[in-house]
């Protein structure tokens, strides 16, 4: 209970005075700048929790509870609005999830990833190479200063040092911190701690998927909640990354990462990357599953997912592209959890390298990639921006404030261009909150009252990286009831949410269109999220369509998945 | 009579297919029957899943004891069979889906290793021991083509052995479960 009502608070005060509220209800005893070592943090946790409980009583809870923690509950406890609608939404593109030459599996220099995501427009990128034994040995210090190096050649490209995960127990994810004295140090010692191929390779789990790593996991998220609870680092997040692709991400484990730093972990992939793995052999394409989502379920997946869920639905995740499915599920308790797009970019479809030839388990790197002169068809990732991105509002192009707008949920995951921004307004048109909220955010209404959603879309204003100009075809208005918390954590659908509305983008529509859609005396907390498509491949019920393994031209089906807007119902 | 299904729970080493398969036809090598049907079960009541195996035997080992424990010895594990024996939790998982068909992904199958490339579904399920193929979207027609690339897992599921398939470029269906999907990070995690 309590925590709902630190959502409410922080959130408020988040948006009018910074991050200065943050540190106000974790003054003093235990912040220790030396504390690298996961296990001794790990013990303070104890008191970091005691503090927050004292600091609840005390009503300064709202400072330590978490930032994005933008609660609607079933209930209809508050009346405070977050991510209040302004009309002004600064939208930076950017991919949190890209490989170099210090993943095993990947070849390209720092700088070759950070000139294409600037070339294809991108204003922040994340470098997440995949952790282990080596990378944390051996990558880290190689790959910070070659962040400095191309941090300093693009004034105007935010880049996030970072790391993809292996959630003990559980899929990949990226972790990533801004800038400040002591990022490098926090990844190092989380890598160390908490990678689930580091504890495998120890002895400590019996495997990096296996069920015995998930208190590891819930461990590694409190850790790096800590690292902001004692400032420092103002923010860290989470994205766990294609999700469905071994069906190893089970609701539960989703459910216990969320709630064990709601600041922290804060989203997944709504889309996964190597979106060009399923153009077509005959087309000259790799002829794999579009995401390399091709896998059947093992030992370690979580049994009650369906066959359908291991493979991509236009391009997204089955998890979000599921109306009423795992996605909806975790809305439907109220709670915030985004989507994101990303590339995944190891090596690019009809790029003319191949990697290095240094040892990456001696040495963490592939060393300098090695040119062929000749395109290579069989790689499936597009580059940083050149197909998927994620639009995140923020507050101005600076690190932590595009931390703040992903981990407050004001994120758009788009494909193909397909839009160029979007502006939802979410309000209380009758008895309620007049001025509304806008992505990720949340607003009210009493009883009875009607709730009025307005949506402007900018569509494409000029082609994609292949050159077409995409057009939007349609948009739905997606919507469930909040029904609180899941008593079964690992439900995975919401049969109530459901397309209450499709709007259908006319061809005299240029620059923007824009739709609206109200509810009449509303009787319950409810969510409402957007999602578009061009309209190329829709089944019977204007839902995607499985694609298929090695027939899937991820330019003729374009999506975008916008996150959602609670609305509390009070009195 | 001897029974004809036993099941074991394989040590790490011996789970990958190809190894569970060499180590099965070596302990049943020269013992008068084979493994005719070789599935492996899942056994998820503890924290950390377990595989077991379970095997249908073409008849009665010459010298059951022996070949049972020989097999115990390469499985790296107590053998069980029907009717007889304790074994771990896995072991009696994969007996017991086996038996009913209620559960398990077979490696080997009566018919398996005529099947060509190519097969209409109608023939996979006349000349092996399949009994149905399922299509991820929907039924699949009997003059449906798999491309099976020779590779097959099919499972069971309500006493049926099943076969998934999924479309695939070109017109034709493909097994959902493929011998190399792809591996990220090396297939190290």
């Amino acid at each position: 209970m309590s925590h709902e009502h630190h959502g409410h608070d922080h959130h408020h005060g988040h948006d009018q005075h910074g991050h200065d509220l943050v540190h106000d209800g974790v003054e003093g005893t235990w912040a220790d700048p030396e504390a690298d070592d996961p296990l001794s943090v790990s013990r303070r946790a104890f008191l970091a929790s005691a503090a927050v409980v004292a600091g609840a009583a005390a009503g300064l809870g709202s400072a330590v509870a978490g930032v994005g923690r933008g609660v609607a509950s079933a209930s209809g406890g508050g009346d405070r609005t977050a991510n209040p609608w302004s009309g002004r939404s600064l939208f930076l593109a950017g991919d949190h999830h890209i490989h170099t030459q210090f993943s095993p599996d990947a070849q390209y220099e720092v700088e070759t990833q950070a000139a294409q995501a600037r070339q294809f427009g991108l204003d922040w990128i994340v470098i997440t190479d995949h952790g282990g034994t080596a990378h944390q040995k051996f990558s880290i210090d190689q790959i910070t200063p070659k962040i400095e190096e191309s941090r300093r050649r693009h004034r105007d490209l935010l880049i996030f040092q970072g790391l993809e995960w292996n959630i003990p127990g559980a899929e990949h994810a990226t972790v990533f911190l801004p800038p400040g004295r002591s990022t490098v140090d926090i990844l190092r010692a989380f890598e160390a701690g908490y990678d689930g191929g580091v504890l495998a390779d120890q002895g400590k789990i019996s495997g990096a998927t296996a069920g015995d790593g998930e208190p590891f996991a819930l461990e590694a998220l409190k850790y790096l909640d800590n690292q902001v609870r004692n400032r420092r680092t103002e923010i860290a997040l989470m994205f766990a990354n294609h999700p469905s692709r071994q069906g190893i991400d089970s609701p539960h484990e989703i459910r216990n990462w969320r709630d064990a730093a709601p600041s922290v972990a804060v989203g997944m992939e709504g889309a996964p990357g190597h979106q060009a793995a399923g153009i077509p052999l005959t087309a000259g394409g790799p002829g794999r599953a579009r995401g390399y989502y091709d896998r059947a379920p093992g030992a370690n997946s979580f049994p009650a997912y369906p066959a359908e869920s291991y493979r991509t639905h236009g391009g997204f995740d089955w998890m979000t592209a599921t109306v009423g499915g795992l996605w909806d599920s975790l809305l439907a308790e109220g709670l915030p959890w985004w989507v994101t797009s990303t590339s995944d970019s190891h090596q690019v479809f009809g790029d003319t390298r191949t990697p290095g030839t240094q040892d990456h388990a001696t040495t963490g790197s592939r060393g300098t990639p090695v040119d062929t002169g000749a395109p290579i068809t069989s790689y499936g990732d597009f580059w940083p921006g050149q197909y998927g991105s994620t639009l995140v509002a923020s507050r101005s192009r600076d690190y932590v404030d595009v931390m703040k707008g992903l981990q407050s949920g004001q994120v758009v995951a788009v494909h193909g261009r397909l839009i160029d921004g979007l502006d939802l307004r979410v309000r209380g048109s009758r008895r309620g909150d007049e001025r509304g909220a806008t992505l990720g955010g949340r607003t009210w209404v009493q009883r009875g009252g009607d709730v009025e959603v307005a949506i402007t879309v900018q569509l494409a204003g000029g082609p994609n990286a292949s050159g077409a100009v995409p057009r939007l075809a349609k948009v739905d208005l997606i919507s469930g009831p909040v029904t609180g918390p899941a008593g079964d954590r690992d439900v995975f659908s919401a049969p109530q949410t459901t397309v209450v509305e499709t709007f259908q983008v006319s061809p005299r529509d240029r620059r923007t269109a824009t739709f609206r859609h109200t509810f009449r005396n509303v009787q319950q907390s409810f969510y409402v999220r957007l999602r578009g498509s061009d309209g190329n491949q829709l089944d019977a019920q204007g839902n995607p369509l499985i694609d298929v393994v090695a027939d899937a031209d991820p330019w003729q089906d374009l999506w975008f998945y916008a996150n959602p807007v609670f609305v509390d119902v009070v009195r | 009579m001897t029974a004809r299904w036993w099941a074991g729970a394989p040590g790490p080493d011996v789970v990958p297919d190809a190894h569970l398969l060499a180590a099965v036809d070596w302990a049943l090598a020269g013992s008068g029957a084979a493994a005719e049907l070789v599935c492996t079960h899942v056994d998820r009541s503890a924290a950390t899943p377990r595989t077991g195996v379970a095997l249908r035997l073409t008849g009665t080992p010459a010298a059951p004891e022996a070949t049972r424990e020989a097999l115990a010895r390469v499985l790296g594990g107590p053998v069980l069979t029907a009717g007889s024996g304790s074994a771990p939790g896995p072991a009696q998982v994969a007996l017991r889906e086996a038996r009913s068909g209620a559960a398990g992904r077979c490696v080997r199958f009566p018919g398996q290793a005529a099947v060509p490339g190519q097969v209409r579904a109608g023939d996979l399920v006349e000349s092996t021991a399949i009994e149905e193929v399922v299509g991820l979207t929907g039924p699949v027609d009997a003059d449906a083509v798999i491309d099976t690339a020779g590779f097959l897992r099919p499972q069971w599921a309500g006493g049926r052995l099943t076969l998934l398939v999924e479309r695939a470029a070109g017109g034709v269906f493909q097994p959902f479960e493929v011998e190399f999907p792809h591996e990220c990070c090396g297939g190290a995690h």
